[in-house]
């Protein structure tokens, strides 16, 4: 076909790189091409409609963030969506699927051991020191088992394609991990923009999200009768993620509230209603532990709720994510996840761990200091790719200033090998066409009472800058819409 | 529902309704500078167009019409221009958009996105027309997703009974503002037919002209329009008819919440007062009349927010 465009015109896969649209592996997507042919037919014109008319789409639902700083009033950006979609293969997704739900049985069942018995502390799995070392491991939780057993009822992983083709964990996200909304609203922009691309291929269906973490909210209900009564906690409409707090209320039909909207009286939750207050059996809360009860955690939070924490372990609510999963989100005790699969399942795991190093064990630290300029550093317990510093960017005082920090506190950063992130074509605005981008994949698996669920796809994010390997929207991200496709 | 999602549903049916009072009154006082009458006076037009909004002036000094215009339309900073209302608007529905139609959420989101993305210089130069009718159309459209996208429960009570109380408030201030415009008239010598033509205005801008002439069928007098606008029942801008929907409203959202009966009483003695006022009671002071009419409106916000908002 002759292009009526010159979109892909300059477009090259840069040396060493695997492009997930034009190389060619193992699991490949081999139908790019219908894709590729319809931005070939249209004009450069019609394109650029196109994708106007997409942000457009966002702009009017409202799906910003707010920046700063700026003239008065404060300025909305829409989070950057890009038109080409990310295609995974339906066989290579069953495998993904089974892997992700056999890393989070595991980490649930790591985390009940580790708030209970210990074991695998004591058999000497884990290292101990990095349980008890841990900031995000909540004392108050010792001995106590929430409904059904689940602690990370919403865990988010993050997956990367590296050069051989297979997919690698890089973390998981167990306190409040967000996107969701953008998966969604993605597919809803597609659809309004490039219904014909769907005339010609079948993609999975991720409307259902809403109904199943719903489903899942009232598996874990500690209120056996009636019709159990949901909320979502949100921090308010300044946070950054409201725009997804009140996405997900709305299409579950359940209450958004906010702290000074619940109260606890006799160890039971409440709200605040026009008819008087209300008893709450299910809050899923988007603000982390340590603000969420000023009771007991930090004590200057005005967006918790006093006294949560004792209706919690009085058993009359049920915290979504239970307090305390952050212990499994931090870096250094993610490393040991494939090992939890073989303690605690008595399985291989399906997908494997990006290597890391942890800065803690003395081979480790030695290893990571003689091997800097090769490495990844980051910080165990920060996300959205804050202080993660890629070290074969650094001169030699840069290096030695990061090997500085990391023997003061070696506890506080792990170091992973430099895993080159798969490329996908992305239609970068100022040039005008598409070029190679880095992607990785945010999934969303869900945990109740007897059922689990993942998210068909999940939430591609493209690092937008130029050779850039950094994807979180804080940081110049955007993302794609994820399709799962059987032939 | 939640006592704070109720007061954010019936601020956004209040500043929607006031932001389109806000611009119909620009409009229509800005472009009577263009009729005779009242072409000598535009320093005490822009005048009265500060006084409806309530933006504080030296009455000595002369006013310059482009930083008026654009103070009142853009200036986010003070909080009774048309943006900052149609933001506040806005913010309110984004807090309780979980309850209302995605539908309505867009168009007043899109409302909001038409205001903040007017080009003010189009504005002060030859756009004011454009700029306050596509407002009001905003409005209209805001109001019918209202109308035909929510389910007519308590969600639906609140936001109306924002619209309706923030309506009657509206015209008594309007009325207020136009009488007040007299005085001055009065007071610098002004002629009969000056003076007649600022009920023309008044009735205009409460989108009131036409129907006031097929109802009363001769020229509009001081009496005839503070009548149709204080007291008619069937006149949807007119205060009796506004505060009898209050009534209204307040009834079945008791009906639905089994709440006090003082609201609704307040609400049933002040709905009646303007279905029965007669201009003889009033015409001495109309001011004072038009105040304590206001004070009214107040309390019955100041006993809703208690009845409903503080629990």
């Amino acid at each position: 076909m002759v292009p009526n465009n010159n979109l892909f015109e300059s477009y090259s896969v840069p040396e060493g790189m695997l492009d997930e649209v034009y190389t060619q592996f193992a699991n490949s997507f081999p139908a790019y091409g219908m894709i590729k042919d319809l931005f070939h037919s249209l004009s450069q014109a019609d394109f650029q409609k196109l994708n106007e008319y997409a942000k457009l789409s966002f702009l009017n639902q409202g799906i910003t963030y707010a920046v700063y700083d700026e003239e008065a009033g404060g300025t909305e950006k829409i989070f950057p969506f890009d038109l080409f979609p990310r295609i995974i293969h339906q066989e290579e997704w069953a495998k993904l699927e089974q892997g992700l739900i056999q890393r989070n049985l595991a980490l649930n069942m790591f985390l009940k051991d580790v708030y209970g018995q210990q074991r695998i502390l004591k058999d000497k799995v884990v290292p101990s020191f990095l349980v008890e070392t841990s900031p995000h491991f909540c004392d108050m939780m010792k001995g106590f088992t929430p409904v059904g057993d689940i602690y990370c009822h919403i865990c988010g992983t993050d997956l990367i394609r590296n050069k051989d083709g297979n997919f690698y964990v890089l973390e998981d996200n167990l306190r409040c991990p967000s996107g969701v909304s953008y998966v969604l609203s993605n597919r809803e922009t597609m659809r309004r923009t490039l219904s014909d691309i769907f005339k010609m291929m079948s993609v999975e269906a991720v409307s259902h999200y809403p109904s199943m973490l719903l489903q899942m909210l009232e598996s874990v209900s500690p209120q056996t009768e009636g019709e159990p009564v949901c909320v979502l906690l949100t921090p308010g409409q300044y946070n950054s993620a409201y725009y997804e707090h009140s996405f997900l209320a709305q299409s579950m039909g359940i209450d958004l509230v906010e702290g000074t909207d619940l109260f606890v009286e006799n160890d039971t939750v409440y709200m605040r209603t026009i008819r008087g207050p209300q008893k709450v059996d299910v809050v899923y809360r988007r603000v982390d532990d340590d603000f969420m009860d000023p009771e007991v955690f930090r004590k200057d939070s005005i967006l918790g709720v006093k006294g949560i924490m004792r209706a919690y372990l009085a058993g009359n609510v049920t915290l979504v994510n239970a307090p305390g999963t952050g212990v499994s989100d931090d870096k250094a005790i993610c490393s040991f996840v494939p090992d939890m699969i073989r303690y605690y399942l008595d399985q291989e795991p399906i997908i494997s761990n990006v290597p890391t190093y942890i800065c803690e064990r003395p081979d480790d630290l030695k290893y990571v200091l003689e091997h800097l300029p090769e490495l990844v550093v980051k910080p165990v317990d920060m996300s959205g790719g804050y202080g993660v510093t890629i070290c074969d960017r650094l001169n030699q005082a840069e290096l030695e200033e990061v090997k500085q920090k990391i023997k003061a506190k070696p506890r506080n950063f792990i170091a992973q090998p430099k895993m080159m992130l798969s490329v996908h074509s992305t239609y970068i605005e100022d040039e005008n066409c598409f070029m190679p981008r880095h992607i990785d994949l945010r999934t969303f698996t869900l945990m109740g009472k007897d059922q689990t669920f993942v998210l068909p796809g999940g939430l591609t994010r493209v690092a937008l800058k130029k050779g850039s390997l950094i994807v979180n929207s804080s940081q110049g991200g955007g993302s794609k819409d994820t399709w799962i496709v059987a032939d | 529902m939640l006592a704070r999602v109720a007061n954010s549903l019936y601020w956004t049916g209040r500043y929607i309704e006031r932001s389109e009072h806000l611009s119909r009154y620009l409009r229509v006082q800005y472009f009577s500078i263009l009729d005779t009458p009242m072409s000598q006076n535009k320093d005490f037009i822009l005048k009265s167009i500060m006084t409806m909004y309530g933006m504080k002036f030296d009455v000595n000094e002369p006013v310059d019409e482009q930083d008026v215009l654009v103070e009142l339309g853009f200036n986010a900073e003070n909080s009774i221009s048309l943006r900052s209302t149609v933001t506040a608007a806005r913010e309110n529905a984004r807090s309780v958009r979980y309850v209302i139609s995605t539908e309505l959420w867009e168009v007043i989101n899109q409302y909001f996105l038409f205001v903040k993305e007017y080009n003010t210089d189009f504005y002060k130069t030859r756009g004011l027309y454009d700029f306050t009718i596509s407002a009001g159309k905003h409005c209209s459209i805001i109001r019918s997703y209202i109308d035909h996208t929510l389910i007519h429960d308590d969600i639906w009570l609140f936001i109306e009974l924002g619209i309706y109380l923030e309506r009657a408030a509206q015209i008594a201030r309007i009325l207020s503002s136009k009488l007040h415009d007299i005085e001055i008239l009065s007071e610098n010598g002004a002629n009969t037919p000056l003076k007649r033509y600022q009920w023309t205005i008044t009735l205009k801008v409460l989108e009131a002209f036409d129907m006031h002439r097929r109802l009363y069928k001769k020229p509009q007098t001081q009496r005839s329009v503070f009548e149709f606008l204080t007291s008619n029942s069937q006149f949807p801008r007119s205060i009796a008819y506004n505060l009898s929907r209050v009534h209204d409203l307040i009834a079945q959202l008791n009906q639905m919440t089994k709440s006090g009966d003082n609201l609704l009483f307040k609400a049933g003695k002040y709905s009646s007062y303007f279905q029965y006022l007669e201009y003889e009671d009033v015409k001495d002071d109309l001011q004072g009349f038009l105040n304590q009419s206001l004070n009214h409106i107040y309390e019955l916000n100041r006993m809703i927010e208690e009845e409903y908002f503080q629990s």
